[in-house]
C-alpha cells in the first residue's frame, strides 16, 4: 500500500470523525442583558440559560444567586428595577410566534434574589413600563416602539399592582390617538400614595397622553369609567406633561394641568365627581379650560399663597404666576432663559417658606425666588446663583443642594447658603451618575477611571483611582456599596464602600458571568 | 511534527532498499542460513566457531579473484607450438577481513520521538482547544531486557510530553492557551512476534503540569497553573528493521523503527479558577469558578525510535 493509497482513507476517516463530533458548546456568545441596579444587587438576565443572575456584593467577595426565569420556549424582553429599587421586574414572552400556549408574564423578584417571585399574567409583549412615584403600580405599554407580535394594539396597557397579585388589562377608550407617554399625576412634593380626593373618594389617577388627547384612568377602581379628553385639531394641543393639584381651602376642586408640547396655553382639567349614568357606579369627569400663560411653558408647578392658587410656569425669561381661578397672571423676570423649575422649602427668619428655583440647560445661572407674600412684593427679583461655565445638566440632590455638571466642571450648589462650589476634573462628569450617601456625594461617570466623593459639609472632594474605566455606576444602599461595572463580557466590576471609597477596602470581581463555563 | 511529515521518514527507514547490500547481490556468509529473530540468534554458532567457519571458507575477496582466474584451461600440448616457457602463477592467499561477531539481543535501549493525541471526553476542553483532541509531542528513553532468553522483554524508562493548544469560547469573547508539560516514568513489556515486529504494552505515570491562560475581549488576562496526576496506558506494535536487513547483519547494534499505540490517558480534574493578572499596586481581585476541566480520554500515537541493543 502506497502513501497515496493511505491518503484517501485517512481523509475519509477524518471527515467522518469530524462529522460525528458533538457541536461546539462555545460557538455562540451568551445573550446577557445589561445589568439593572437595585438596592441590594446587580441583576443580569441570561437569556440563554433562562436565568436571572443576582450579583450581591459582600465585604470580601461577591455572591451569585441564580433564579430560574422562564424556560426554553420563552425569552425575557426586558428588566427594570421598581421605583424604590427593592425589586426587579422582568417581562417574559414566548420565544417564537409559533408558540401559542404560553402567555406573557411579568415576574417580580426581590432585590436579594431570595423568595419566590410574584408572577402576573399580562396579555401582550409590552415594550415599556411606567412606574408610579409611590411605587405601588406599574403600567405596561407599547411605548413608542413596536412589539414582537404580528399585530398589536398600540393602546393596550396592563396596570399591575406591585404590592398584590392584581393585574388589570385594558385598552384605552380614547379617540384614536396613539399613546405617547404615561404619567402618574402627583401634587408637588407628594411622595405617598398618588391619590387625590374627588367627591369623597380617593382617585388614583393615571394619565395616558396621546396625540391631541388624554385618557384618565382610575387605577384603584376597575369599575370606574375611563375619561377621555380630546383637544380638537383646531386647538393644536398635544399634552406632554401633567401636574396634579389636590383640592384645598384655597381652591377646593382638584385639578389636573396638562402642559402641551407647543403653544402658550396650559389645559386645566378640573376633576369632578360624576356617577355612571347607566350603572350608577361612582365615577369622575373633568371640566376643561385652557389657561393662557404667555409664552410656551416648558415646565410648571403649583403654589398656593394665602388666598390665591397659582400655576407657576417657566419658558421664557421669567417665572409666570397664573391665578387658576381668574386666569390672571403676572411675571417675575429673571433676565435670562428659564426652562426648568422645581420647588423647595427654604428656612428664613420668619419660618419655612416655599421657594421656586428655575434654570435652563445652557444657561449661566440658577434663579431662586422666595414665594412668601408674593403679591405684596412687586418688583421682587430672584436671586441669581451664577454657574460660570454654563449649565449642562442639573440633579436635585435634596431639598437644599443641587449638583450641576458643566463640561469638565462640576458645581455643588448649596441653596440655603447661596454657595456655588466649583469642582474641576480632567474629564466631564455626568451628574446623573451620582448618588447621595448621607452627606457624601458619590460620583462615577462612565468612561472615567476613578470614583469621586464630595463631602457636602466640607465640600472636600476625594477620588479613588480604579484599575479600569467605568461602564455603569450603581449605588446599592442596602449593601452600603458602590458597584462600578467595567466593560467586559465575562463580567468585571469593582466594589467599594459607599461611605468611604478607598482602594484598601475595595475589590475587583472578574469572570462572574462565565461561572460554570466549563460545565455546559 | 505532523503525520504527513512523519510518513516519508518512516518509509525511508523501513525500506529494505536502504540496505547497502541487497538480498540478491549478497555474498554468502556464515550467517546467511540463520533463521530469523531469536532462532537466528540461538542458531548462531559460537563466535569462536563462526571464526573457524570463516577461516574454513574462502574469503569473499578471494572467491572473486578465483572467479576471475577460473575456469582454468586444461593444458593440451600443442604439437605446433613450442613448449611453454612460463608456469601459471597463483596469487598468494589473501588475509581474511576481520568481521564483528553476531550480537544476540539481550537488552534494548530505545530513544524515541513521538506524536499523539488524547480525545478528551469533557466538552469543556473545547474552551481551550478548537477540537476535543489534545495533540502532544514527546521524547522518551526506554530500556528493557529479555526475560529468560524468551520472547518477552521487560523494562522501563522516562518520557516527556508537551501539549500546546489555543482555543476560544463564547464566540471569541474569551481566547485561551493551554500548555501541558508531562514528565513520566514508563514501564513496558514487549513480545517479539518476530524480529522486526513487537507487540507492547506500556504504562506511564507522572505529573501533568497544566498552564492555562485566558484573555477576555476587554484584554483582561487571567492564568492558572495546576499540577494533576496522569496515568497513561497504551498498547500497540513496534515495527523496526530486523538485523538481517541491516548492513552488519547479526552483528548489528543499532536499528530503528516506529511504534503505533492506542490506549487511554487519565488525568486528574482541574477546578478552573484563573487568577486575574493585574498591574502594579492592583486592587484585590476575586474570580469565579469556571467549572471542572477533565482532559482524559482515548489516546493514540506513533513514534520513531532509535534502538541500541
Amino acid at each position: 500500500m502506497t502513501y497515496r493509497n493511505l491518503l484517501l482513507p485517512s481523509l475519509v476517516l477524518a471527515q467522518a470523525l469530524t462529522a460525528c463530533a458533538p457541536p461546539d458548546p462555545y460557538a455562540e456568545a451568551p445573550n446577557i442583558l445589561p445589568p439593572v441596579g437595585t438596592r441590594a444587587s446587580l441583576t443580569y438576565v441570561d437569556r440563554d440559560e433562562h436565568e436571572l443572575l443576582f450579583v450581591l456584593p459582600e465585604d470580601e467577595r461577591i455572591r451569585l444567586v441564580r433564579r430560574r426565569l422562564g424556560d426554553d420556549r420563552t425569552t425575557v424582553l426586558w428588566t427594570r428595577a421598581t421605583i424604590d429599587r427593592d425589586r426587579v421586574m422582568a417581562l417574559v414572552a414566548p420565544a417564537s410566534d409559533k408558540t401559542e400556549d404560553i402567555d406573557e408574564q411579568l415576574y417580580l423578584f426581590p432585590a436579594s434574589g431570595d423568595g419566590d417571585p410574584r408572577v402576573y399574567d399580562v396579555l401582550a409583549p409590552f415594550t415599556g413600563v411606567a412606574l408610579s412615584p409611590d411605587g405601588r403600580r406599574a403600567v405596561l405599554h407599547f411605548a413608542d416602539g413596536v412589539g414582537t407580535g404580528a399585530l398589536q394594539n398600540a393602546n393596550q396597557v396592563a396596570i399591575v399592582r406591585l404590592d398584590s397579585s392584581e393585574v388589570r388589562n385594558l385598552t384605552l377608550n380614547g379617540f384614536g390617538g396613539r399613546l405617547r407617554s404615561i404619567e402618574f399625576p402627583t401634587p408637588p412634593g407628594v411622595v405617598g400614595p398618588t391619590a387625590v380626593d374627588v367627591g369623597g373618594r380617593p382617585l388614583e389617577l393615571v394619565a395616558f397622553l396621546a396625540d391631541g388627547e388624554v385618557v384618565l384612568v382610575d387605577a384603584g377602581n376597575e369599575a370606574t369609567d375611563q375619561v377621555a379628553v380630546r383637544f380638537g385639531a383646531e386647538v393644536g394641543f398635544s399634552p406632554e406633561a401633567t401636574l396634579l393639584r389636590a383640592g384645598n381651602a384655597v381652591f377646593g376642586k382638584p385639578a389636573l394641568f396638562l402642559r402641551p408640547s407647543a403653544g402658550s396655553d396650559v389645559a386645566m382639567l378640573t376633576l369632578v365627581d360624576k356617577s355612571d349614568e347607566a350603572t350608577g357606579e361612582a365615577g369622575f369627569s373633568t371640566q376643561v379650560s385652557l389657561i393662557p400663560v404667555g409664552e410656551h411653558a416648558t415646565d410648571m408647578s403649583a403654589y398656593d399663597s394665602e388666598e390665591t392658587p397659582y400655576l407657576v410656569t417657566v419658558g421664557g425669561s421669567a417665572f409666570v404666576f397664573t391665578d387658576i381661578r381668574t386666569q390672571q397672571s403676572f411675571t417675575v423676570g429673571t433676565g435670562s432663559a428659564v426652562q426648568k423649575l422645581f420647588m423647595r422649602d427654604a428656612e428664613t427668619a420668619a419660618g419655612t417658606i416655599r421657594q421656586a428655583v428655575g434654570w435652563a440647560p445652557g444657561g449661566a445661572a440658577l434663579y431662586a425666588l422666595d414665594l412668601d407674600d408674593l403679591e405684596a412684593s412687586i418688583g421682587r427679583t430672584p436671586e441669581a446663583l451664577a454657574i460660570e461655565t454654563g449649565i449642562q445638566d442639573l440633579v436635585v440632590l435634596d431639598n437644599d443642594r443641587v449638583l450641576v455638571s458643566s463640561g469638565i466642571n462640576l458645581y455643588v450648589v448649596d441653596l440655603p447658603r447661596s454657595q456655588v462650589t466649583p469642582l474641576s476634573a480632567m474629564t466631564p462628569y455626568d451628574a446623573r451618575s451620582s448618588a447621595l450617601e448621607g452627606n457624601q456625594l458619590l460620583l462615577g461617570t462612565p468612561g472615567q477611571t476613578w470614583v469621586s466623593t464630595v463631602d457636602l459639609l466640607t465640600l472636600n472632594p476625594e477620588s479613588m483611582v480604579l484599575d479600569d474605566p467605568i461602564t455603569s455606576f450603581h449605588y446599592l444602599p442596602d449593601a452600603a456599596k458602590l458597584v462600578l461595572v467595567h466593560g467586559d463580557p465575562v463580567g468585571h466590576l469593582t466594589v467599594t464602600d459607599a461611605a468611604s471609597p478607598s482602594r484598601s477596602t475595595s475589590f475587583v470581581a472578574w469572570g462572574y458571568l462565565v461561572e460554570g463555563l466549563l460545565d455546559p | 511534527m505532523t503525520f504527513s511529515s512523519i510518513v516519508p521518514i518512516v518509509l525511508v527507514l523501513a525500506a529494505p532498499a536502504a540496505s547497502p547490500v541487497g538480498p540478491g547481490d549478497r555474498a554468502p556468509t556464515a550467517e546467511e542460513p540463520a533463521p530469523e529473530g531469536l532462532e537466528a540468534d540461538e542458531a548462531q554458532p559460537a563466535p569462536d566457531e563462526a571464526d573457524e567457519a570463516d577461516e574454513a571458507q574462502p574469503a569473499p575477496g578471494e572467491a572473486d579473484e578465483a572467479d576471475e582466474a577460473e575456469p582454468a584451461p586444461e593444458t593440451i600440448p600443442n604439437p605446433f607450438a613450442a613448449p611453454p616457457t612460463t608456469a601459471v602463477v597463483r596469487a598468494p592467499p589473501p588475509v581474511a577481513a576481520p568481521t564483528r561477531p553476531p550480537r544476540p539481543i539481550r537488552w534494548r535501549l530505545d530513544f524515541g520521538l513521538g506524536v499523539g493525541t488524547t480525545v478528551a471526553r469533557d466538552p469543556g476542553v473545547r474552551a481551550f482547544s478548537r477540537g476535543r483532541s489534545l495533540p502532544d509531542t514527546g521524547a522518551s528513553a526506554l530500556f528493557d531486557f529479555r526475560l529468560a532468553e524468551g520472547r518477552f522483554f521487560l523494562g522501563g524508562g522516562v518520557s516527556y510530553q508537551n501539549v500546546n493548544r489555543r482555543g476560544d469560547a463564547n464566540a471569541a469573547q474569551i481566547t485561551s492557551k493551554l500548555g501541558v508539560h508531562e514528565p513520566q516514568v514508563l514501564g513496558r513489556v514487549s513480545f517479539m512476534v518476530l524480529e522486526g515486529l513487537d507487540a507492547f504494552a506500556r504504562v506511564g505515570v507522572g505529573p501533568s503540569i497544566v498552564d492555562m491562560r485566558v484573555q477576555s475581549e476587554a484584554y483582561e488576562t487571567a492564568s492558572q497553573r495546576a499540577i494533576i496526576p496522569r496515568v497513561d496506558g497504551r498498547a500497540g506494535l513496534s515495527l523496526y528493521l530486523p538485523k538481517k536487513w541491516l548492513p552488519s547483519k547479526q552483528a548489528s547494534r543499532v536499528t530503528a523503527g516506529l511504534d503505533l499505540g492506542l490506549g487511554y490517558t487519565w488525568r486528574g480534574k482541574i477546578e478552573v479558577r484563573p487568577t486575574l493578572e493585574q498591574d502594579d499596586e492592583p486592587l484585590r481581585a476575586t474570580t469565579s469558578p469556571w467549572g471542572t476541566l477533565s482532559m482524559h480520554g482515548l489516546s493514540f500515537g506513533m513514534g520513531l525510535f532509535l534502538r541500541v541493543m
